[in-house]
């Protein structure tokens, strides 16, 4: 009982700092879809001009990496931009795991959101090539979800130093 | 029959590090507070006031020395360790309040709750007594960037009060009050103290809050710097 308890509010706690996250920074987090939306498009684009797969080929995979590292430059710009509330949420008492987990949340939702976004895009100026772009949708996915990776790991980093260490950094 | 002291610091000792200075805020420190204490810590701009009560929180580190609250050394805790400590035992309101300022009076105050798993019915119920205490109670609605500096410092009390919790943490938590709410929150947390029996750590540069207190600790700017290339056990000098 006393964990079902505790367990609906850690729930509650992630969506709270989830939901917050995509909404309390509405233009950054535009800023951000758009951006990933527009590299994966063009990446898209590229391929199928250069009549290649994006998951098995050199090119295709030149072309995710160059998504992965617009993505992730993007996704640390947001999570950056959020360590401030994170760090208040802190010291009210919420411990910095669940709101790492949660900032993380909000990084793969605007990564995927900015994917499908751009392959939504895709489809409409070329809607023949659907075959070509479920093709590529797993390398996609994979890209964003990596993507979240560096914003994940600067959240929790300095959600788990002290006030005053990260001061001294700022 | 004497209380056992529910936070002691031990020889504390803060030194902060620039790139070309080393600031010693105090050394030696050493602190007793006990459950009925109602303690004012005083003392000038830049007297060390906030370090020693982020210290006292856990949310900053001393350099050297114990801090223990019920007995645990928590400057050896985790963060995440160090947060269920402070969700459970402490209300806080920093200096600069760290209101979320695209939320609500209501939904900051709710958000010590959120953390520490209340259910809805019993949040609603707990922020509205609070802010009805504190004389909020028809702001609820309202923004935070809406508000006056004042009004904010109650909403970041109001915060810090919400949990019930037994210790309460407040630095300068009259700054930006007008002389009525200054005596207003003066009187709520001398009742806070007398009625509820809670423990109050609370920093002030103004005597009105000083004369109501139990115990009175006074810092004084006596900060040493000195140059980073010195060593640090070479002998410091005063900067002034
Ligand atoms: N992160 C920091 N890095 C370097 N110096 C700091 C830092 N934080 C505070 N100080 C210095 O420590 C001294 C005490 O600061 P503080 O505790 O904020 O004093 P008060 O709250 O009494 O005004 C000041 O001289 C301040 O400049
Ligand atoms: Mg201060």
């Amino acid at each position: 009982m006393k964990t079902a308890k505790g367990l609906a509010g850690w729930v509650y706690s992630v969506k709270w700092i989830t939901t917050h996250g995509i909404r309390d920074f509405r233009k950054l987090n535009v800023v951000a879809i758009v951006l990933v939306s527009s590299s994966v498009f063009f990446a898209l684009y590229l391929a199928q001009k250069m009549n290649c797969s994006l998951s098995s080929s050199l090119e295709g995979f030149s072309l995710l990496a160059l998504i992965t590292l617009v993505s992730s430059l993007t996704l640390h710009h947001v999570a950056e931009k959020s360590l401030k509330n994170l760090l208040v949420l802190k010291v009210l008492g919420f411990d910095p795991l669940t709101s790492s987990f949660s900032q993380w949340l909000v990084l793969i939702f605007l990564g995927i959101t900015g994917a499908s976004i751009g392959c939504a895009t895709f489809l409409l100026q070329s809607p023949s090539s659907l075959k070509f772009l479920l093709d590529s949708a797993f390398a996609l996915v994979a890209c964003e979800l990596l993507a979240a990776v560096p914003g994940f790991v600067l959240v929790a980093r300095s959600l788990n130093k002290s006030l005053a260490e990260l001061s001294e950094n700022a | 029959m004497p209380e056992k002291p529910i936070i002691r610091l031990i020889d504390v000792e803060k030194v902060y590090r620039t790139e070309d200075e080393v600031i010693l805020i105090f050394n030696g420190l050493s602190l007793d507070i006990y459950p009925n204490d109602f303690l004012v810590i005083t003392g000038s701009t830049g007297s060390g006031k906030t370090t020693l009560m982020n210290i006292i929180a856990g949310l900053d580190r001393p350099s050297s020395g114990m801090v223990l609250v019920n007995g645990v050394d928590i400057t050896k805790l985790s963060e995440d360790k160090l947060s269920r400590l402070r969700a459970k035992l402490m209300g806080i309101s920093l200096q600069s309040q760290s209101l979320l300022p695209n939320l609500t009076v209501y939904e900051n105050v709710e958000l010590p709750l959120i953390a520490r798993g209340v259910p809805p019915r019993k949040r609603a119920e707990m922020v509205e007594q609070v802010l009805d205490v504190i004389g909020l109670l028809g702001k609820g609605y309202r923004r935070i960037e809406r508000l006056s500096f004042g009004e904010r410092q109650c909403v970041s009390i109001a915060r810090a009060l919400v949990t019930d919790p037994p210790i309460l943490v407040l630095d300068e938590p009259t700054q930006h009050l007008d002389p009525m709410t200054t005596e207003f929150i003066i009187s709520l947390l001398r009742g806070l103290h007398m009625r509820k029996g809670k423990t109050l750590i609370v920093t002030t540069r103004t005597r009105k809050l000083a004369d109501v207190a139990t115990k009175v600790l006074q810092l004084r700017k006596r900060s040493f710097r000195y140059p980073a290339s010195e060593d640090r056990a070479a002998s410091p000098r005063l900067s002034e």
